[in-house]
Order: structure tokens, then sequence, then C-alpha cells
């Protein structure tokens, strides 16, 4: 889709080759990523290397093995059904819909979704729920002991009326108290 | 032994300072605005001297500390009321003299810091009002004045020292009460927004802890005159009483309290977000840094070695608040829109963590704690400044109204992003050190409550890292786009914080070596020894350690048990020693 068929491009952008400060560390990437494999098995030179940490392993009779041979068929044979499907025909410009499978692969197959449903949105409500409980619960309990005591004393200050004659009759009634007290006990 | 009283001398020259502060001419002098910014410029550097004369003081009486000697140096012992048995007694073990230095050292930076915070204030209140009507007889807005917020911090620093430096329990208490004074003062008076409510707020939750104290002192009083001894107020022989079990648990209740409301632990912990956020960036960076750390230091000084059994009673409730403010703090913290309250919310988180490291009753734990606060002080510290840095250029609190600053004022970004991953405890600052040490102190014990509490660390890479996003990456809003960036002044209050918090974070044996020996005592004093570790090494060759958790400080010393055995009878002797 990158490479192949018809060029895409729009007409006033014009897609260069790039320069050697890329392409140069490119290339001798390139020349690893085929060669290293060979080169690290062919002479038993990785095992060799490792042998004295990890020991040496049992001995191959070449790559050719069952396990090599049948997964190098399984790349064929996916190779082949790449190019059915998609190296015969034109690739279309816009993406096609697909089935639920491929949505699925799209999007992640939902897990930035389920991250945001399960961990994200209730990490959030639960922010907001906390801050709401110690503004209003715990920090409302330490406002509402305030509160008790400026309101009840608010209200008791009314016990002071500047009229002599409360003042008075509150004397008489502490007075008719403490006399009836003291001659409750004597009986 | 010289003979110098050194601590009383220490704790003196920043009192001295408050007065000759107090001695310059004030408002009432001749002069015009010009006149008036030249004596406050005066009054700011008496501060900032004497501020200085006192860190210098502090770090010889660090130097001279013999981290391996006598549990308390330093001592001065004088009559003051014979018939109640008080004397003026100070002293300083590994723990006091590390949080005293740590106070010694925050002081001229906040000094620095909150060079023009009065003047910003006035201004503010006279942009405010400027456009408002005028109502008859209405006079023009007071101007604060720099005099008393200056020799209001002076005196702080004196009675901050007084109370890490008291070994009377009575000294102490004095301290503890007078230190919320000039507080309410720099809170209330020099404070923003609703900074009454707030200093109300503080002072009375502080006050009512400490009324129950008092309680609790007298009846320690009290019971040291059972038998017919003369009563005492002096810690080294109050540790020494017998109480019955239900007596201890009463008045490490009476102790604790305070020391909780002071710390703050969760549920006590209201009144700080609202006192952080109205108080000045220097003053919030003393009362988050400084104040909080009385409360902690109490409970491992005083409610351990006072009363052993009642804190083994209480430990599981304090593990469970502990945790619960760990991730209560960071979870509202990472829902809050203001910054300074955010910072505010952040530091309940840490001091759950310091909490739960003290009544873990590990050294690990207990050094861990102990580290925490200096290190917290310095981190918090920073973290406020900048802030309120930030606060000064933009005039507003809300993390909505910035966005982007870091390419507009780099250095602030720079720094901020630093004392944030100091919050964070990202591994290679100060911070760490001591969480790892906490928590890996707590999970010998209460692997459950360590568990949880490690989520606290994710929690905090939340609300440092999104409030960092959210002010300073992104787009950059046009009110801060001429943001100018940190001034030289602003350097050099901010930069010694940045600098020991990387430094710490790399060596912090200096610091350990002075806490690891009183942490000792403290958990001889409190009949606790560290849990012995399931699989010990077999190999001879290894080093004295048995545990597979040695932290590169080399604190895996202090968890081998021959280490500690051969310590606990030395230190039995010692003990003897000193209080004879």
């Amino acid at each position: 889709m990158t490479f192949f068929g018809e060029r895409r491009w729009d007409e006033k952008v014009h897609p260069h080759e790039a320069p050697p400060i890329m392409t140069a560390p490119m290339i001798v990437l390139a020349i690893g990523s085929v060669a290293a494999g060979g080169f690290l098995i062919l002479a038993n030179r990785l095992m060799s290397f490792l042998g004295p940490v990890t020991g040496v392993p049992p001995v191959l009779h070449g790559i050719w093995t069952p396990a090599g041979g049948g997964a190098l068929a399984l790349v064929v044979v996916g190779v082949a059904i790449a190019w059915v499907l998609y190296g015969r025909r034109e690739v279309p410009v816009t993406a096609p819909a697909g089935n639920l499978v491929t949505v699925a692969a799209r999007k992640d197959l939902y897990g930035d979704a389920i991250n945001e449903g399960l961990l994200m949105r209730p990490g959030q409500w639960l922010t907001r729920l906390s801050v709401y409980f110690d503004n209003r619960g715990v920090d409302g309990l330490v406002n509402t002991v305030a509160a008790t005591f400026g309101g009840s004393s608010g209200r008791m200050r009314k016990v002071q009326t500047g009229f002599v004659r409360s003042y008075a009759l509150s004397m008489l009634v502490g007075a008719v108290l403490l006399v009836g007290t003291f001659l409750l006990v004597r009986l | 032994m010289s003979t110098f009283p050194w601590l009383t001398v220490t704790g003196a020259v920043p009192l001295v300072g408050a007065i000759v502060i107090a001695l310059t001419p004030g408002r009432s002098a001749p002069g015009g605005p010009a006149d008036r910014r030249a004596r406050d410029l005066l009054v700011k550097r008496i501060a900032l001297v004497f501020s200085l004369i006192t860190l210098a003081l502090t770090i010889v009486i660090a130097v001279k500390f013999k981290a391996g000697g006598p549990r308390f140096q330093f001592q001065q012992v004088y009559q003051w009321i014979p018939q109640f048995g008080v004397h003026y007694a100070v002293g300083v073990d590994g723990i006091a003299l590390v949080l005293i230095l740590m106070s010694a050292v925050l002081m001229p930076v906040v000094v620095l810091a909150s060079w023009n915070d009065v003047e910003d204030v006035t201004a503010t209140v006279a942009a405010s009002t400027a456009g408002a009507p005028a109502t008859p007889g209405a006079r023009a807005p007071r101007t604060r004045s720099a005099k008393s917020y200056f020799a209001m911090m002076l005196v702080l620093e004196t009675m901050i020292i007084g109370v890490f430096a008291a070994t009377d329990v009575f000294l102490f208490y004095v301290f503890f009460e007078a230190m919320l004074v000039p507080m309410y003062f720099m809170i209330g008076s020099y404070g923003v927004g609703q900074r009454q409510y707030a200093a109300v707020k503080f002072l009375l939750y502080s006050l009512l802890g400490g009324l129950l104290m008092l309680v609790a002192v007298i009846a320690l009083y009290v019971y040291s005159t059972t038998g017919g001894h003369q009563g005492t107020f002096l810690f080294t022989q109050l540790s020494h009483l017998t109480l019955s079990h239900t007596t201890q648990d009463w008045l490490f209740l009476g102790f604790f309290i305070a020391f909780a409301i002071k710390a703050p632990l969760w549920p006590f912990h209201t009144w700080l977000p609202d006192a952080a956020t109205s108080a000045q960036p220097g003053a919030a960076v003393l009362l988050v840094g400084v104040l909080d750390k009385v409360g902690t230091f109490g409970m491992i000084r005083y409610c351990l070695d006072l009363f052993p059994s009642a804190a083994h009673y209480f430990t599981p409730l304090v593990i469970v608040l502990s945790v619960v403010g760990i991730l209560y703090g960071a979870i509202v913290a990472i829902g809050q829109a203001d910054m300074k309250r955010l910072i505010a919310y952040t530091s309940v988180s840490h001091m759950g963590l310091i909490t739960l490291g003290i009544f873990a009753m590990t050294s690990q734990g207990q050094t861990g704690a102990t580290l925490y606060m200096v290190n917290h002080g310095f981190a918090t510290g920073a973290l406020f400044l900048l802030a309120g840095f930030m606060v000064s250029r933009r005039k507003s609190h809300l993390i909505a109204d910035y966005g982007g600053v870091q390419k507009v004022a780099p250095m602030l970004a720079g720094l901020f992003l630093v004392a944030g991953l100091a919050g964070l405890a990202l591994p290679g600052l100060s911070t760490f050190v001591s969480e790892f040490l906490v928590l890996v102190g707590t999970f010998t014990r209460y692997e459950a409550a360590a568990i949880l509490a490690t989520a606290g660390i994710i929690l905090a890479a939340i609300y440092i890292l999104w409030m960092y996003q959210r002010t300073m990456t992104g787009p950059v809003r046009p009110e801060v786009a001429h943001m100018p960036d940190l001034k030289a002044r602003e350097l050099w209050a901010v930069g010694p914080l940045i600098a020991l918090i990387v430094f710490l974070g790399v060596y912090p044996k200096p610091i350990l070596d002075i806490i690891n020996p009183a942490v000792h005592s403290t958990l001889v004093g409190v009949h606790s020894t560290d849990p012995v570790p399931p699989h010990p090494a077999t190999a001879p060759a290894r080093s004295a350690s048995t545990t597979s958790k040695v932290s590169k400080t080399g604190t895996g010393k202090i968890t081998s048990l021959a280490h500690h055995q051969h310590g606990q009878g030395k230190q039995t002797r010692r003990k003897q020693g000193s209080s004879a």
C-alpha cells in the first residue's frame, strides 16, 4: 500500500528520498537485520560466546529441522494469502468498513475504551467525590462544631435582657432553690 | 566538653534579630514612599543576616555533634519553677538535630522568597479596591508592615528551635503553643483570600489539641510525684516512669491527638489546605515544612518513649489512619483546581507516610520517617516557593489559568519539574530514599499497609505530573506569554533547596549517620525490636546485614540482629548514664 500501486499524493506535495544522514544508518541497520541472524548462528558463534554462562546446548544438525521447515512453509502460505487478498487488486483510497474483527483491531481491541471506562472515569468520579466529601464532610464536621458553639452562644446571650426585673427574678428563683435544697437535705 | 550554651544561643539569635527589627524606624517615621522602601529593605536585610547567622550556628552544632555518642548532647538544665519541677532543659538527639538543621536551612530561603510578598499583597488589595465606589468615611487600604512580617518570621524560628531542642515537657509545651502565635498573624494579617477564616481555624484547631496535651502533661507531672518523689517535667526522668496500661492509654491519647492535629493526620487535616492556600508562599513553606514536623517529631519523641505500651496498643489504629491519609490526601489532591491547595493535600499524604513509618516500629521505618521529615521540608518547600513565584507573576492560584509556561519561563518550569519529581519520590532524589526506607520498614511488619501505601506513589505521579502538564506544557496561554523567568533572588532562594534534594538523593549518609543512633534509642525506649527476617544469610563472607532488602545507604547494618543486640547492651548502659 505504501510503496507499490498508484501515486496518491497531492499535486503540491513532493515526497523525496531521505538525506544521507538518515539513509546511511538505515543501510547499516538493514545489513545487520539481514545478515546478523546467519552470522550468529553459523559456526556456533553465539553459542560458544554465551557458553561459559549458559552452558553449551545440544548440537543441532543444521538449520533445516522439522519445526523450522514448518515455520517457513507457514510464512510462504501467509505471503500467498496476502497477495491473493490484497496484492492483486487496487487498494482503495478510503479504508473499507471492515467486519467486527477489523474494527476491534483498529480500536486496540478496545483496550483504551476499557481503561477509560473501568479505571479513568471512576477515578475521576472518586476524585471529585473525595474533594466534595473533604470540603463538606470532614471540614463540615469541623465547621459544625464551630457553628454549634457560635450559635448556642448567640442564643444564650439573649438571657441577658438588661432588665433589672429579670435579674431580680432569677436571684429570687435561685434563692428559693437553695433554701428548698437545704430544707430537703435536712429532712 | 565546652559548656558554651550552643542551643540557647542558636535559639536566641533569631529573637535578637526580631528585636533589632522592631527597633528600626517604623511607619510613623518621616519620609515618603522611597524612604519607606529603604526602611523595608533594611528590615529584610537584617532578617536575612540573622537567619544566616542562625544557620551558621546550627551547622557548627551539627558538626560538633557526635553521632555515636550519648543520646542527648549540648544539654543544659537550669531550674525554672522549682516548686513544680519545671526546668529550662535543652538538648538534642539525632532526630531533633536534623530537624533544627532543616528549619535553619529553610529560614533564609523563606526570607529571600518572601522579599516582595508584603508589597505584593498591599498592591493586590489596593488594586482590587481601586474600582470600588468610595463609601463615605472609607480610608485608603492599610499598607501592611514588612517590619512585623519579618520580625514574626524570626520569632517563629526561635520558637521552632525551642520546640525541637526542649527536653523538659513543660518547656516543650510552652514553645508548642507559642509558635502558633506568629504563624496566626502571618496567615491572618498577611495572607490572601479567606485569610482570617483560615488563620482562626488553624489557631483554634491547634489550640484544642494543645489543651488536650496540657491535661496529659499535668497528669504526667502528678504521676511523677507518686511515691513521694519530687515531681518533675524532665523528659529523661519521665521516660522511666511506670504507669498502668489504662493511664498510659489516656495520656498517650492526650499527646497523640495534639500531634495528630499538628502533623496533620487524617481526619484532623482540614485546617491545612485552608491555611496553606491563604498564607503567603514563604509562610506556607514554614507551615508545611516545619510546623507540621513538630507534630511528627512529638510522636516519635514523646508518644513512643513516654508511653510504650500505649504506643503498641494504638499502633493498628494509627497505621489505618496513616494509610487512609496517604490515599485520601493523594486522591483529593488530584481533584484540586487550586495549585497551592493541591500541594497542601500532597503534604497530608506525605505526612501519612511519615506516621506510618514511625508506628511501624522498625528501625528502617523510623529512620525513613525522620529522613522523610527533612526531605519533605525541602521538596514541598521548593514546590510551594516555585508555585508562589508563578502566582506572583500571574496573580492567580488556579491551575486552569496557566498553560505552556515552560516555553516562556524554562528555568522556572525545570525547577518546578525537579521539585515535583521530588514530591513523587523519583529515585535519585532525596525523597526516594526516605520513602523507600519507610515502605521497606513497614513491609516487614504490616504487608497490607505497605502495599496500600505503595499505591500512593502512583497517585503521587498522577497529581504531580498532571499539574505539571496543565500548567507548564501545552499551548502558551496569552496571559502567561510575557511571564519573566526566575530572577536572581528567586534562584538563590530555591536553588539551595533543589541542590539539597539532588545531593541528599545521591548521598544521604551524613544525615542518616546522625539519625540512625537516635532511632535506635527510640526503639529501645518503646521496647521494640526489628522483626527477624525469615531467611537469614548463611554465607559468613557476606556483610553483617541479614535482610535481602539492604538499601544502598548502608542502613541495612541496623537491621542485623547481631548489631542490634550488641547495640542494645551498649544503649542500656548509655541510658542510665544520661539520666544520672
